[in-house]
Parts: C-alpha cells; sequence; structure tokens
C-alpha cells in the first residue's frame, strides 16, 4: 500500500513542500513513508485529507464515537485474541 | 502575560550559527493567506511564534534561491522611537555567479513588495512578510565581478522588513504550484 491510498493532497499540485522538522518532502513521490504522512496529517499540516481508506483505517473508532458518544469503546474494538494455552 | 525562568536553552549544547545555504522567496501579493500572531499569548513561547502556514493564491508558489555558505545572515534590529519600538530584519544574500538568471532575479525584485524565509542553522525558520507589509529590496553589497582573482563574482542583496514582533515561523513553504479548494 502507498501514502496516497490513505492521504490525499489538497490545496497543491503534488510537488516539494518545506515541512519544518522533516527537510522538504516531494509529495509527487508515492514511496513517502504511509507512517510519515500520518503524523503530519494528525499534526495538523495543511494539504492533506485522509480518503475513505486512510479514514476506515486510522480514524474508525473515534468517528463512530464522536458521531454516536453513547457506543462503548471496548464493545466497539474488535476482542483480542487470548493465547491459546497448552495442553 | 506570564513571565517565567529562562534558563541556558540551547537543546545539547548545539548552537552553530549562520544561515541555510537556500532562502526561500514569493510575490507579496501571491500570498492568499498569512499565519497570525498567538492568540491569548499567556507564555513567553506562546509570545515567539506565530500561528499557521503562508498559502498561496492559486498557480502561485515559493521558490528557492540558493546562497554561498558563511555569507548569508539575518540581522535583527529595534526601530523606532520610545513607546513605539519595533524591529526590523534584515535579510543578507550572496548569490554567486552573474548567471543572466541572477541578474534578471534582481531586477524583478528590486523594486517589488516581496515574502522571504530564510532557515537558521538550529532549523528555525523566519518569515518576512505578513498580511500588512512586505518585504522590499534594500541594498546590493559586493555585488559585482570582485576586483581580484581571489575575489569572487555575484550577487550580494539584502532585504528588509519592518515588523511589531519576533516570530519563529513553523508553518510550511510550498514550493509546488497551488490549486483552487473544490
Amino acid at each position: 500500500m502507498i501514502w496516497t491510498d490513505y492521504f490525499t493532497l489538497v490545496g497543491v499540485l503534488p510537488g516539494r513542500i518545506v515541512v519544518p522538522g522533516h527537510g522538504t518532502l516531494d509529495f509527487s513521490d508515492t514511496s513517502l513513508p504511509v507512517e510519515k504522512i500520518r503524523t503530519l496529517f494528525e499534526k495538523g499540516f495543511p494539504y492533506l485529507e485522509a480518503t475513505s481508506l486512510g479514514k476506515d483505517t486510522f480514524y474508525l473508532v473515534p468517528r463512530m464515537v464522536a458521531v454516536r458518544p453513547e457506543i462503548n469503546l471496548e464493545l466497539a474494538l474488535p476482542a483480542k485474541k487470548q493465547p491459546r494455552k497448552k495442553s | 502575560m506570564d513571565f517565567a525562568d529562562i534558563g541556558k536553552l540551547l537543546t545539547d549544547g548545539k548552537n552553530l550559527g549562520g544561515l541555510a545555504q537556500r532562502i526561500y522567496f514569493g510575490l507579496w501579493s501571491d500570498v492568499a493567506t498569512w499565519p497570525v500572531d498567538a492568540e491569548l499569548p499567556l507564555t513567553l513561547d506562546a509570545l515567539g511564534s506565530s500561528t499557521g502556514s503562508i498559502a498561496m493564491k492559486p498557480g502561485k508558489r515559493m521558490f528557492e534561491l540558493y546562497t554561498t555558505e558563511d555569507a548569508a545572515k539575518l540581522d535583527i534590529n529595534v526601530i523606532g522611537e520610545e513607546g513605539g519600538k519595533g524591529y526590523e530584519f534584515l535579510l543578507h544574500v550572496f548569490a554567486p555567479g552573474l548567471n543572466k538568471k541572477l541578474l534578471g532575479f534582481m531586477n524583478a525584485t528590486k523594486n517589488e513588495d516581496l515574502v522571504l524565509i530564510a532557515q537558521d542553522s538550529a532549523g528555525q525558520f523566519y518569515l518576512l512578510g505578513c498580511e500588512i507589509r512586505s518585504a522590499k529590496f534594500q541594498a546590493s553589497d559586493g555585488s559585482g565581478t570582485g576586483s581580484t582573482t581571489d575575489g569572487r563574482r555575484g550577487l550580494g542583496m539584502t532585504f528588509a522588513y519592518r515588523t511589531h514582533s519576533l516570530y519563529e515561523y513553523t508553518g510550511t513553504i510550498p514550493l509546488t504550484e497551488a490549486v483552487p479548494e473544490p
């Protein structure tokens, strides 16, 4: 998966943007790490939006809670698998 | 405003002087939105940093200008009379060579309203220009062919910007064209 599956550039053409703390990033490069792009997005980077896949992958639960605060977060999250006990 | 104690604020003792070897420039009239002063600056930290990024108008962007190592600097001077103090940034750069593109840059900027951004050796950025005031080409220092063979050719340029406050610029610098928002 590439970062453009999860996030999309808005307001500028794909190209170079100087980002304090990260240097000059070339957003026409689809090999930029997804986690780096996600970090920028979460810090309020002005030219990124999450795609539907990005919202579903990274922000689904918070969005559900925001819309329906009555949701019990523990029930909404998938149950953790319990390690099998050795017999 | 809450004052606070100020100690030796160096990260791991780092405090190299000078500017990075590139500055960023654009036309003041091409900027669509500007960073804003911090709201309710209750701390010294908040009072030393602007909030937000510059954004360019559709079809416009910022550009890079190379400058020779150790030939660029940013001076911060206090200006104004008592009760009206402010600051003046003076950004000095030296672009080597007398390439026609450089000559054209000087021709194009000498009477123009500009926005400039410089980065120091610690990685901090400084924005010259705001919503109400631009940076201006002020002087040429050391421009020309040089007089000896151990001199150098090039353009030395000084840009000035006057402001009420000193801020670190923490926003982004778009080197790619802005497009209209959908």
